[in-house]
């Protein structure tokens, strides 16, 4: 079933991983790293295993315990998201060293495959082990659970390979047929799902609402497969558990043999595999996002106009905003548009029908589109890595200009900036036409909202360039880098707290000196948090003339 | 001209570059040489501003690169290996950056030629990422040339061009040199920029061995056939180590 050597090889680069660990904590940075990484472990599950211990825990985890009866359909749902996203192919692809040692060694498809089964295995259980931990306050047993943890997403992982061992058996019309059938029965499952929600809308109760649900007759189709993986986790006594861990068990076994059946095509997959990630690390090492190429080329002959050269300033500016501009610029074209039409729609449904939506809700929507722009903003900013926060590779070019670093460090975070203000623009927009606060005053709240969005633009150039850390993955993937992006955030948390306590000061002031109305409190959080930003930009440009690249090679 | 004075670049304490001197003048394209880990990248990143000098000076086209910094950027182009494109952007707009930033004006027909002869012209409105190697490699050249620098530092240009885009290359080299440019070329395919170079620079372990006229050199170092391979091997001792392996 598997080569010894490969066996070997896989006993060799768990080793390799633990020396590198090793490696990173007899350093003092890599220590603080682990220590953080750690903390926040702990943290994530500490609370999980407080309740388990707790007096009262069947009381505190019981909110959870009352979707059990929909888990099974759940379940189905995220196999189904995973054979939608075609998510067995990325969960098949080795490693372009794999190609030369692996691929080009002598061994049998069945071999590959055992080997990719093992590593996948091996990388999956601490992560299983982890969820049935911070499962454990909602289930009677924990070594229940974590049966029924491995056991589910074991069977879930293999059906998702199976898909893809034999989708170049399937024709093009199958493959449609499927993902179409797929489709359907979710929103049959929806449709049934919203019946039973108009049912029980006079007198609703959660239990009994998640109970029909379950009833249904695509609810039970759909959660039939997974209906035994649930009971094994859930299980209460050994018998319950031993019955259902062997119906699960049996269809794990069977999805498995069928893999290995069908694996006589893996090795191309697999090579095809390679490709496509030597592909997406070359991008990566070039400095770019990491996207495999498209199949058709690319073109785009529309231009952004030339910004006049203000020191510099206007060429940066320019590049970062063509750059901002080709990532999602579409996008937002189209939920302005989105966000204008519904404007005009709510202020045409405000104006019919005044007394729908209460007053307290239109009085402080503004606030709550603030709220929402500002989180999706974090989110947006956090997944762009434009201007400064650009690789390195790509950061030469802002070297070589002969610009002064402050007006570089302004005008990098202009793509940035211009998409944070689309994007509170497009939730703010709805909220100005829905509320009965002074037209002045909403506009006040968007005016707060542009500034919080030059403030995270600029703030997330500051962190970069000072620490040296990117919010998106850099450089070739490896197993810390969504620690690092922890660390991103944590760190660009702490830079925002000055301006926005700053903020807090000055709104509240201008409150006091100017009556207790929302305008006044928007527009001196504004100023207050504005005032930060020439020290954010001067610092952000010292920060890159003095620090140096750190190209690899 | 080129210009290092005594230029030191350390890493904690690991000395990549050890107290490096060496001039090349204008109108001269030199050879930047040596074995793996000598020094060469290390030393052109500090050239261009990327890396920040440990010790001693570096003055490019009369401007001292620490103290007149944007005044030296001004003049100075450079081609790293294997360079960074903006993703985004197309060909045709990584010029229009280049020609913004350094406030070229008129620069379109002189853009247009240089696609045309690096035979980029249908790519204009390609996006960068759709680039291959060789043609990413091939934007960066043609946007150092479009800015007619007065130093033109170029890391490995040739890797990953075709033969033609090769000829290309050095020929348009030579008038780089031939219009009062100074050319500082890092290469190891010593064939390669052996018909092209008038300058040597050899470097080993972070040190100038040679530092001078090609011609000389290989006078000098190059033995019979007074190839710059010779001159390489001559210098560098590499001969000699491997004959007392054997």
């Amino acid at each position: 079933m598997i080569h010894p050597a490969l066996l070997r090889l896989i006993g060799a680069l768990a080793f390799a991983a633990l020396r590198k660990f090793g490696q990173i904590c007899r350093k003092p940075t890599g220590l603080i790293f682990v220590v953080f990484i750690l903390g926040c472990f702990g943290f994530g599950v500490a609370p999980s295993i407080l309740i388990a211990f707790h007096p009262d825990q069947s009381e505190m985890a019981s909110s959870v315990r009352r979707l059990q009866p929909v888990l099974p359909i759940m379940l189905s749902l995220v196999f189904f998201g995973l054979i939608l996203t075609d998510s067995g192919r990325g969960m098949l692809e080795l490693r372009p060293p794999e190609l030369q040692f692996i691929l080009a060694g002598p061994f049998t498809s069945t071999q590959i495959l055992s080997y990719r089964l093992i590593t996948v295995a091996l990388a999956l259980l601490p992560l299983f082990c982890v969820g049935s931990v911070v499962l454990r306050p909602h289930v009677a047993r924990w070594d229940a659970c974590l049966v029924g943890v491995v056991l589910t997403f074991a069977t879930m992982i293999m059906l998702a390979f199976h898909y893809t061992l034999i989708k170049p058996r399937l024709t093009s019309g199958m493959i449609a047929c499927f993902r179409w059938g797929i489709i359907t029965s979710t929103f049959v499952l929806m449709l049934e799902s919203v019946f039973v929600f108009r049912q029980h809308l006079s007198n609703f109760e959660f239990d009994q609402f998640v109970q029909a649900i379950a009833a249904t007759w695509s609810g039970r189709i759909l959660g039939a497969p997974f209906y035994p993986f649930v009971q094994t986790a859930i299980a209460s006594d050994t018998l319950k558990l031993l019955q259902y861990a062997s119906i699960s068990c049996g269809i794990l076994g069977l999805t498995t043999c069928s893999c290995y059946l069908f694996s006589s095509g893996f090795a191309e997959l697999a090579v095809e595999g390679v490709a496509r990630r030597q592909q997406r690390l070359e991008s990566l090492r070039r400095g770019s996002s990491g996207m495999a190429k498209s199949g058709r080329e690319r073109k785009a002959r529309f231009s952004l106009p030339a910004l006049p050269y203000m020191s510099g300033l206007g060429p940066v500016a320019w590049l970062s905003l063509t750059s901002a501009w080709r990532r999602t610029g579409k996008l937002l074209i189209g939920l302005t548009i989105a966000s204008l039409m519904a404007s005009l729609g709510l202020s045409v449904y405000v104006t019919v029908f005044p007394e729908v939506i209460p007053n307290v809700v239109r009085l402080f929507v503004s606030w709550g589109a603030f709220g929402v722009a500002a989180y999706v903003g974090v989110l947006v900013a956090m997944g762009t890595s434009g201007g400064l926060t650009a690789p390195p590779r790509t950061l030469t070019w802002y070297y070589l200009l002969p610009i002064s670093p402050y007006a570089i460090a302004i005008g990098a975070t202009a793509g940035s900036t211009a998409t944070l203000f689309a994007v509170q623009c497009v939730l703010q927009i709805p909220a100005i036409a829905l509320t009965t606060q002074p037209w002045f005053d909403a506009v006040s709240i968007l005016l707060l909202g542009l500034v919080f969005a030059l403030i995270l633009s600029s703030v997330i150039s500051f962190v970069s360039v000072t620490t040296g850390i990117r919010p998106m993955p850099q450089g070739t993937p490896d197993v810390f880098q969504g620690a690092r992006v922890l660390v991103f955030m944590m760190l660009v948390g702490l830079a925002l707290v000055p301006p926005l306590l700053f903020a807090f000061g000055t709104a509240a002031t201008t409150a006091a000196l100017f009556g207790v109305r929302q305008a006044a409190f928007a527009i001196g959080g504004a100023v207050g948090a504005a005032i930060w930003l020439p020290a954010i930009w001067w610092y952000s440009g010292l920060q890159f003339r003095q620090r140096e690249l750190q190209i690899a090679e | 001209m080129i210009d290092v004075q005594r230029f030191v670049k350390r890493y904690g304490d690991f000395t990549a570059v050890k107290g490096v001197t060496f001039s090349v003048p204008a109108g001269k394209v030199a050879a930047l040489v040596g074995p793996n880990g000598a020094g060469k990248t290390t030393t052109i990143r500090s050239m261009c501003g990327i890396l920040r000098p440990t010790n001693g000076t570096i003055t490019i086209a009369g401007f001292d690169l620490a103290r007149e910094t944007l005044q030296a950027k001004h003049r100075l182009a450079y081609v790293p290996d294997d360079p960074p494109l903006f993703e985004s952007l197309t060909v045709f707009e990584h010029l229009r950056f280049i020609a913004s930033s350094f406030r070229l004006r008129q620069w379109e027909s002189d853009g247009e030629r240089w696609l045309q002869l690096f035979d980029l012209a249908e790519k204009r409105d390609t996006l960068a990422s759709e680039l291959s190697r060789g043609m990413r490699q091939k934007v960066a050249i043609v946007c150092a040339y479009l800015r007619q620098p007065d130093v033109l530092l170029l890391d490995e240009p040739m890797t990953g061009l075709d033969p033609p885009s090769i000829r290309h290359l050095k020929e348009t080299i030579r008038q780089q040199a031939d219009r009062g440019a100074t050319v500082l070329l890092s290469s190891h395919l010593l064939s390669l920029v052996d018909d092209l170079s008038d300058h040597l620079v050899l470097i080993r372990r972070g040190e100038v061995l040679y530092s001078g006229d090609l011609a000389e050199a290989r006078r000098e170092y190059g033995g019979e056939r007074g190839s710059l391979e010779d001159v390489f091997f001559h210098l560098t001792g590499q001969p000699e180590t491997v004959d007392q392996e054997s």
